[in-house]
């Protein structure tokens, strides 16, 4: 007990850094990889390999254990999306990799990932969460899936009734894995884990990656190689970070509507920190004849998937939502971030000013402080090494 | 009017409609000015339609508003007024001659402003039927136009199905109109037919009765309808997706055309949308195939005409060469030397360069071993390592592989029942049916359940361990519920129970030691069984209740 203890310590105290000699493949031709799968890389935009997919894709393919942390719209979901593609057996209509995601949207949206760099490929990609029906979830893992994606609530009633089966499975993925493994949702993965084939590949991928995450780690996973971005190097460069200093919380209404026109501009998501705030905030808006709309994970399934689908359509420009959008969600038009509360903790920071400047494009983040509220950002300006100015009066140029 | 979706729709069309609107509007306004001169003459502007493009007209013109201007200085005031007075008049002459109803009825009016323009109407329809813009307007324009100069050269314009007035050359005005109509005809299946489309004039005829109720001047055309389409662009791409995400519920294989739902992202040029039915699906993947084919082959064929030229050049080099020893006096070089001369240059610089890679190639491979070996030993460790969260697993099945067990469908309450039955000891089972007619006073004793040996309750407990640990494992054994129980028959009831009686299984379930008086009525119970059963076997529950009612 006593040196268990002293392992835990040792742990806490160690600092961990990306494996050594993790190979850095310049091209994805040089990677070896299908030729189909080549070819849909191609044909969804990719040409040449972000950082971290020159370095993770080899090792997952491998088969090796991986975590793979990266600043935000650089490319996680479509590394870990080639390596399931390369290292997959489309000829074996099974479930061969299990890939979990903390919303059901971002559950969604790997699904879409998979199967566009998989159009190729003709590879089957089931999307497993909750807020829909049953049946029809039942009926799909009977076809035979290649790939399930989805929220670990659903995954794990599919395969406690047995319509999920495991024997296949040779990868698990966690997206977002810092907040997988967070109290809320530790609990749920370790009852999927359970289920699989002992020592089955695990990868870790997230924008974000506490120490206490790394630390536990070694419970289920086996030599990890580990790709590992310093904090100071988190915030991209791309994406302009701005603060409106308001003096009570009734100001930061107006000061939203005076944005308005720079908000249509793009593309541009605000956030609040509670659902109620949202629906105060979005009828609020309405009131005053702007065209916004809204999303927050106490409506109904299919309302937030109409929600999704028309501003990723382009048709909504404004959407006010909660954390629920927080972390993963890439759609290409954001360009502009609005904190209308600060968030939460250092983390969600990152992952919200994350949702605007999409792989290499263009971003700026807005967050609105109260006096008190100054405090809160110096503290996130200093972790993360970044720089968060007054906004200027020609913001819309930045944009 | 915030609706950002109104920024991105100016488009051509309606740049031009706008264009068009002011040209209208200069117009009217000169027309305006030649009424101030002869105020009788004055035209309702909406009808009038036409521009003069004649130069000796024009010049006309421009000395008359000359005049015009004079007069205007000399005064202004009166002349406003009548052009106050004369607009209203004007304003409502239109509108009684476009409402065909009960505002310019016999009793309001001497004149009837209509009456000329429902025989238009008339005519227009034998004319030309397909005529799909309010017929008023139109035809009058055209009619007139046609009739007065005929001059193909001159403007026109029209309302087109939109409400929106539109100008043509009179020449290719039938040209116009027939693509209006076209358009007309594909809105009702472009556009949700039950939405509110009514301002899309699809027939010719159909807002003549509304306005004769609305007497208020229509809303510009182009901005109303702008509006309302994209509603209805938007309900009905809702509508599509609906349709598609049931679809996909139906198919046994979704692709990423199915779940596109006109995302706005930029794909990469080789992007190709494939169709979302499986068999042309199929076939556009293998055209796509052939047709990459077909451009490997032909980089193939050119690589090859390239070599040939080069070897082409190669040769005309050669017999240049010739040709100078030949005048040197010089034997020629033979094709195979020079061909062997060159190669061997290259070979030269070649294999200093072969030689070096040669070498890093070697360092590499070495240190490729090394880190392969180093590497080797790793995977050797991670084999035998066992995570934590892995333990349980290895624990559960340490002496085979691991296997997938699938757990156990939740139970229905007839199910668990029958679960817990297979499981349970026999002894402890309650008593069979008809045993427990047998609890009478009158039956003797039953046997002394205390001489169970205390290792019975060891047994009982290890083994209800393992049925913990294993939770989702059926015993094999003992599923059927009557089946007799070895283990009972073996260490269950001192006394052996009679043998036509062994379905039955053990008697008494807990019995204390000081409830003497039962177990002596239980052993009296089991003699009489046997005696019994020695008489003849039990068959059935009605020939024993009789027996022991009696």
């Amino acid at each position: 007990m006593a040196r268990k203890n002293a392992q835990a310590e040792d742990l806490s105290n160690v600092e961990f850094e990306t494996s050594e000699d993790v190979e850095v493949i310049p091209t994805f031709n040089a990677m070896n990889l299908k030729e189909e799968l080549l070819r849909g890389i191609y044909a969804y935009g990719f040409e040449k390999p972000s950082a971290i997919q020159q370095r993770s894709i080899k090792p997952i393919v491998k088969g090796r254990d991986v975590i793979a942390q990266a600043q935000s719209g650089t490319g996680k979901t479509a590394t870990f999306s080639i390596s399931i593609l390369q290292s997959l057996d489309t000829s074996l209509r099974e479930t061969q990799v299990l890939c979990l995601s903390p919303t059901r949207e971002l559950a969604v949206q790997i699904q879409k990932v998979i199967l566009a760099l998989g159009d190729m490929m003709n590879v089957q990609c089931h999307v497993c969460i909750g807020g829909t029906n049953l049946g029809e979830d039942i009926r799909k893992l009977d076809y035979g899936q290649h790939i399930v994606s989805g929220t670990p609530g659903r995954v794990f009633d599919m395969i406690k009734r047995r319509v999920l089966r495991t024997r296949a499975i040779k990868m698990l993925v966690l997206d977002e894995a810092d907040e997988m493994l967070n109290k809320g949702f530790k609990e749920q993965i370790y009852d999927v884990y359970r289920y699989l084939p002992p020592a089955t590949q695990v990868v870790l991928i997230s924008a974000t990656l506490p120490h206490e995450i790394l630390e536990m780690t070694s419970k289920f996973m086996t030599d990890p190689i580990r790709i590992l971005v310093k904090r100071d190097e988190l915030t991209l460069e791309g994406i302009k970070q701005f603060f409106v200093a308001v003096e009570r919380e009734e100001w930061k209404f107006d000061t939203l509507c005076d944005l308005y026109d720079t908000l249509t501009i793009t593309q541009a998501v605000i956030f609040c920190n509670t659902k109620r705030k949202v629906d105060w905030l979005t009828e609020k808006m309405r009131e005053a004849n702007f065209t916004v709309s809204s999303m927050h994970g106490d409506m109904p399934q299919k309302e937030r998937d109409e929600i999704m689908k028309e501003f990723r359509a382009g048709q909504s420009r404004v959407l006010i939502t909660t954390d629920v959008w927080a972390r993963g969600i890439d759609v290409q038009q954001v360009s502009l971030v609005i904190n209308y509360d600060l968030p939460n903790n250092r983390e969600l920071y990152i992952h919200r000013i994350g949702r605007s400047g999409r792989f290499g494009r263009k971003g700026v983040a807005i967050n609105f402080v109260k006096s008190d509220d100054i405090r809160i950002l110096r503290d996130i300006e200093q972790y993360y090494s970044t720089q968060i100015d007054e906004m200027p009066m020609n913001v819309a140029d930045l944009i | 009017m915030n609706d950002p979706n109104k920024a991105i729709s100016v488009n051509l069309s309606s740049l031009l409609s706008l264009k068009a609107e002011l040209l209208r509007k200069q117009h009217e306004v000169k027309l305006a000015k030649a009424a101030q001169v002869s105020a009788g003459e004055h035209k309702p502007q909406k009808v009038v339609i036409e521009k003069e493009k004649p130069k000796s007209n024009s010049y006309k013109e421009v000395s008359r508003n000359e005049d015009a201007k004079v007069y205007e200085e000399e005064d202004h005031a009166q002349l406003a007024k009548s052009r106050r007075v004369l607009e209203a008049k004007s304003k409502y002459y239109d509108r009684m001659s476009r409402s065909g109803g009960n505002l310019n009825s016999d009793d309001n009016c001497l004149v009837m402003f209509n009456r000329k323009r429902q025989e238009e109407d008339l005519d227009d329809d034998d004319d030309e039927p397909q005529t799909c813009s309010p017929p008023g307007r139109v035809s009058s324009s055209s009619s007139s136009s046609s009739e007065g100069e005929g001059n193909d050269d001159d403007e026109v314009e029209y309302v087109d199905c939109l409400g929106r007035t539109r100008k043509c050359l009179r020449k290719v005005l039938a040209e116009e109109k027939k693509r209006d109509k076209q358009l007309a005809h594909s809105m009702p299946e472009r556009i949700d037919t039950t939405k509110a489309n009514w301002m899309i004039d699809t027939k010719g005829d159909v807002e003549e009765d509304q306005e004769s109720i609305n007497v208020k001047p229509r809303p510009p055309g182009s901005i109303f309808s702008d509006d309302q389409s994209t509603a209805t662009h938007h309900t009905e791409q809702l509508l599509n997706w609906e349709r598609k995400e049931q679809e996909n519920a139906e198919k046994p294989d979704v692709h990423y055309q199915d779940v596109f739902f006109d995302e706005a992202r930029t794909h990469g040029v080789g992007y190709y949308a494939f169709s979302t039915d499986e068999e042309e699906r199929a076939k556009q993947q293998r055209e796509l195939e052939e047709a990459r084919k077909a451009t490997t082959e032909e980089q193939i064929r050119r690589d090859e005409l390239r070599a040939k030229r080069d070897s082409m050049v190669a040769g005309r080099v050669l017999a240049a060469k010739n040709r100078i020893r030949a005048r040197s006096g010089l034997p020629p070089i033979s094709k195979e030397d020079y061909e062997r001369e060159l190669q061997q240059k290259k070979d030269e610089s070649a294999a200093e360069a072969v030689e070096r890679e040669r070498k890093e190639r070697e360092k590499k491979e070495a240190l490729e071993k090394a880190r392969e070996a180093e590497e080797a030993e790793r995977a050797e460790l991670r084999k035998d390592y066992v995570r934590d969260w892995d333990k349980e697993k290895l624990a559960e099945e340490s002496d085979e592989e691991w296997e997938y067990k699938a757990e156990r469908l939740p139970m229905s309450q007839a199910e668990w029942n029958d679960k817990q039955r297979s499981e349970r000891r026999e002894e402890f089972a309650p008593l069979p049916e008809p045993l427990k007619r047998s609890n009478f006073s009158s039956i003797p004793e039953p046997p002394p359940l205390w001489d169970i040996p205390e290792q019975e309750f060891s047994n009982f407990n290890s083994s209800k361990k393992q049925f913990q640990r294993r939770n989702y494992t059926n015993p094999s054994d003992d599923i059927d519920d009557d089946a007799p129980s070895t283990s009972s028959g073996s260490r269950g009831a001192a006394i052996p129970p009679p043998p036509g009686l062994n379905d039955m299984g053990p008697p008494a379930a807990k019995v204390s030691r000081s409830q003497n008086e039962l177990e002596r009525s239980i052993e009296a119970g089991l003699k009489f069984l046997r005696n019994c059963c020695d008489k003849e076997a039990i068959t059935n529950k009605a020939s024993w209740t009789a027996k022991a009612d009696y």
